[in-house]
């Protein structure tokens, strides 16, 4: 038989599609691995307290490294006992500033390059 | 095979609305590109586009003509792509038909017919495969093709006896024999 009747090609075509249409109907994958939708302005608050939170993470920090630093005394005076810049001893005309040599005394002997 | 929408609203919205339309929007992806898996992926994609429009807080006016758009412009964007690739015929033209209980002999005629069906389908203008889609896979009427289609009752009817004598002239060409 041909395809020249019609109750024929009903039905071919009806057992054709009909192997062609996924049965079972799978599950929408849009909704499988996607979280629910967040408004837009709900997402906005959590991005606000997000920051909030951000912000208040920095300052705990500052605060325990401030806490930190003025809890151990230092073991050296900061401030230099002199004034800084002018060397002890030294004058304003620059006398003073080095030590002069000591004269060391020459012995009986020449040097070893004599 | 439905995933719990849960008790978000609009999940539960969503869900509703691909148990709806999800078969027609399949329809009619299948109708452009004769590969019933590729036209599942092709339905799955559109129904994710919708669902990330809704995530974006878009808010689309008829979800089922955005749907059938968006379906007809993935599959034909990839009849396009594979027609270049491949040249007329998918690749997986001929390994795609899904097995059934039935004797072997059964199952090889019945796979050869569908096969030659499916390739003298692909041969039809795309108007004839959406109507003949429509009618034999969803088993759709006249009034509710005309629905999708946006035409008249009227013309549904005109243009399903002209698709159908197409393919029937095209099967009798080919000499393919179809059960009693």
């Amino acid at each position: 038989m041909t395809s020249s009747s019609p109750d024929g090609l009903d039905r071919a075509l009806t057992a054709y599609f009909h192997d062609q249409v996924p049965n079972p109907w799978p599950a929408c994958r849009a909704l499988e691995g996607n979280p629910t939708p967040v408004p837009a302005a709900r997402r906005r608050n959590e991005s606000v307290s997000g920051r909030a939170i951000l912000a208040l993470s920095v300052a705990a920090l500052l605060g325990f490294g401030l806490l930190l630093s003025s809890g151990f005394p230092a073991s050296h005076p900061a401030v230099p006992a002199t004034d800084p810049g002018v060397l002890r001893g030294s004058t304003a005309d620059g006398t003073n500033l080095i030590p002069p040599p000591k004269k060391v005394p020459m012995g009986d002997k020449e040097g070893p390059l004599n | 095979m439905n995933p719990d929408p849960g008790a978000d609203p609009r999940r539960r919205e969503f869900d509703a609305l691909y148990q709806r339309f999800g078969r027609e929007v399949w329809a009619l992806a299948y109708a452009r590109w004769p590969d019933a898996d590729l036209a599942l992926d092709v339905s799955q994609e559109a129904f994710l586009r919708l669902w990330k429009q809704w995530e974006a807080g878009e808010r689309i006016e008829n979800p089922r003509a955005w749907l059938m758009r968006v379906a007809r412009n993935l599959a034909e964007d990839f009849a396009k792509s594979s027609f270049r690739r491949n040249g007329t015929q998918p690749p997986q033209m001929l390994n795609g038909v899904k097995s059934a209980t039935k004797s072997p002999q059964d199952v090889l005629e019945e796979r050869e017919m569908y096969e030659q069906i499916r390739g003298l389908m692909g041969e039809l203008a795309p108007a004839d495969r959406d109507i003949l889609t429509l009618k034999y896979a969803l088993d759709y009427d006249a009034p509710t093709i005309a629905d999708v289609l946006h035409v008249n009752v009227s013309a549904v009817h005109m243009r399903l006896s002209r698709a159908r004598q197409r393919l029937a002239d095209r099967l009798t060409q080919a000499g393919v024999t179809l059960p009693p």
